[in-house]
């Protein structure tokens, strides 16, 4: 079974985490920490959770996918998504019916190519939030296959950031 | 320690002696002196030297006897042979019989004496240091094993408790009996259930499931068992209709989770059972995998399901109604049994259980197929609530 493995990166206030391999209640609280650094320094414009790498996810980290999103939204970002390809999430994402809380899509790939016509607006509608949310994971993507953007074990920058 | 370190040195010969003595003080070693076996052991009584150093060779008791009671009396202190017929088997009986070392005289360079005794007294800090050390351990585990026994004993006393809550296996409420299982992952589980008739005609039953599981998960089951029977009483006092309305009720436990202000939530199926008619309704929030019903060899999934209790989220709860037929069977189990094997994929399993329960009657036909037993180590805990409508009265 591959070892549990939570990695980070962002892009424009849009902050992605990659979870891979098994992950159980053993991980939770440091991805619990490492959120609330986030939110605590502000500048959060979307949370993408991308579980494409994930074999499972247990009842803990499930919960805190949706307090994280609760809140992103009381720090009034209103974007919080799921990618996510594995049958067994997805069932599992359906029962707790987190589809009518984050925008849960499988493949981050298949979006629109041209976003480059979408202008920051004041307020951005929904769809303009999630294709924009969209690009900064593709964006992402591609570039940490490039190795040019090395997404960051959140555990690891926990133990240097935490004092001594 | 190497100011006020004390050698002995047993030896007849005095030329010999003077010489060691000599080089002893030169590195600011006291010196006592023996010029013979039994002089030597009473010096070494007296004056607890850190080193002995012994000649083999002297007149009366024998050296190698000498050096056995030594080792005996002071097993310690570091016995340093320096014997002038250094044979290979006077070295092998000296280093059998406890010597720390053996030189053999002459001793050309007194120096190397001095470093012996050094190498001596160090390897014998060490040791000491080594023991201390492995007592202080040792004293510290006892306390660690003490401490884990009391935790135990206050983990065995709630799982007790928490087995104690519940309810009878192989209840029968009306038209319906119940069978429940509880496989707890750790000593306590976060995984509950109950079944309790409700007036004359109805019965209800629930299964929930605890975020995480251990001490903090089932100490929520308990509130939860607390609040339900809250709507009980309710019910039987004030004909209080919220606990035979699973919708209703899983709003009003969700609202009273939520005021506990404790981050764990709770998936929780909710069933009422008429008994004469066998109508069944339900609320599901987020109960996975979804519960079976069987009527006859027709399996189906109550898929309406929702958001879990105490979650934050804009999903309703799952509601829906349905019925069981005379012989009809309904199973319900908390996810852990979609553990049981990680190798086949939730839907293989879950259908898998589909194929099990048509051929069941009965919960242990169900666990036997399942191969599940008491001894089964779990990754996560496992509830199974199993429910028929008997055929006919009686």
């Amino acid at each position: 079974m591959a070892k549990a493995h939570v990695t980070h990166a962002e892009s424009d206030g849009v902050h992605v985490l990659r979870y891979s391999g098994k992950v159980d209640y053993m991980s939770a609280p440091a991805i619990r920490r490492f959120l609330d650094g986030l939110f605590d320094r502000g500048k959060v414009r979307g949370l993408i959770f991308d579980l494409s790498d994930a074999e499972a996810l247990d009842s803990t980290n499930l919960g805190l996918l949706a307090r994280m999103r609760e809140r992103a939204e009381r720090c009034h970002c209103n974007g919080s998504m799921i990618v996510s390809r594995n049958e067994d999430i997805n069932d599992v994402l359906r029962s707790m019916g987190f589809e009518q809380s984050f925008e849960i899509v499988s493949d981050a790939q298949g979006v629109a190519e041209n976003c480059s016509d979408c202008v920051d607006a004041p307020c951005p509608s929904t769809s303009e939030l999630r294709e924009t949310m969209l690009e900064a994971h593709k964006a992402l993507m591609r570039l940490s296959e490039s190795g040019r953007v090395q997404f960051a074990d959140v555990v690891a920058c926990l133990e240097s950031e935490q004092p001594h | 320690m190497r100011e006020s370190a004390a050698v002995l040195i047993v030896d007849d010969d005095s030329w010999g002696r003077r010489a060691f003595r000599h080089v002893f003080e030169r590195h600011h070693y006291q010196v006592f002196e023996a010029e013979d076996g039994a002089s030597g052991m009473l010096a070494a009584a007296e004056h607890q030297p850190n080193a002995v150093l012994l000649d083999l060779r002297m007149p009366g008791l024998d050296g190698l006897d000498v050096l056995g009671a030594l080792v005996r009396d002071f097993p310690d202190t570091p016995v340093i042979v320096v014997s002038g017929v250094g044979t290979m088997q006077d070295v092998v009986e000296a280093l059998r019989r406890g010597a720390w070392d053996f030189i053999s005289k002459p001793v050309l360079d007194p120096e190397f004496l001095v470093h012996a005794v050094d190498r001596a007294l160090e390897k014998a800090a060490l040791l000491r240091e080594n023991r201390d050390y492995s007592e202080s351990l040792k004293q510290a585990n006892q306390r660690l094993s003490a401490a884990l026994d009391e935790l135990r004993a206050d983990e065995q006393a709630a799982r007790q408790l928490q087995f104690q809550l519940l309810p009878e296996d192989g209840l029968r409420i009306g038209m319906h009996r119940f069978y429940r299982r509880l496989f707890p992952s750790q000593t306590l589980s976060g995984d509950f259930l109950e079944y309790f008739p409700l007036g004359d005609r109805h019965s209800a039953f629930y299964l929930a499931d605890v975020a995480g599981h251990g001490a903090a998960s089932a100490f929520i089951t308990a509130i939860l068992t607390t609040l339900v029977s809250k709507h009980r009483e309710a019910f039987s006092t004030r004909d209080d209709p919220t606990i035979l309305r699973p919708a209703e009720l899983l709003q009003s436990l969700d609202a009273d989770l939520r005021a506990q202000r404790l981050e764990k939530h709770v998936t929780m199926f909710y069933g009422v059972l008429d008994s004469a008619t066998g109508r069944l309704v339900y609320g599901n929030a987020g109960a996975f995998p979804f519960p079976l019903i069987a009527n006859g060899d027709d399996v189906v999934e109550l898929q309406n399901s929702g958001r879990p209790l105490n979650l934050p989220g804009s999903a309703g709860f799952g509601a829906g109604e349905t019925s069981l037929a005379p012989g009809g069977r309904l199973l319900i189990a908390s996810d852990g049994i979609l553990e049981l094997s990680p190798k086949e994929g939730h839907r293989a399993r879950r259908e898998g259980l589909a194929r099990i329960l048509a051929k069941s009657h009965d919960l242990s036909s169900v666990l036997e197929a399942l191969a599940l037993e008491e001894a089964t180590t779990l990754t996560d805990d496992i509830a199974i609530l199993f429910l028929r409508r008997e055929e006919s009265h009686g």
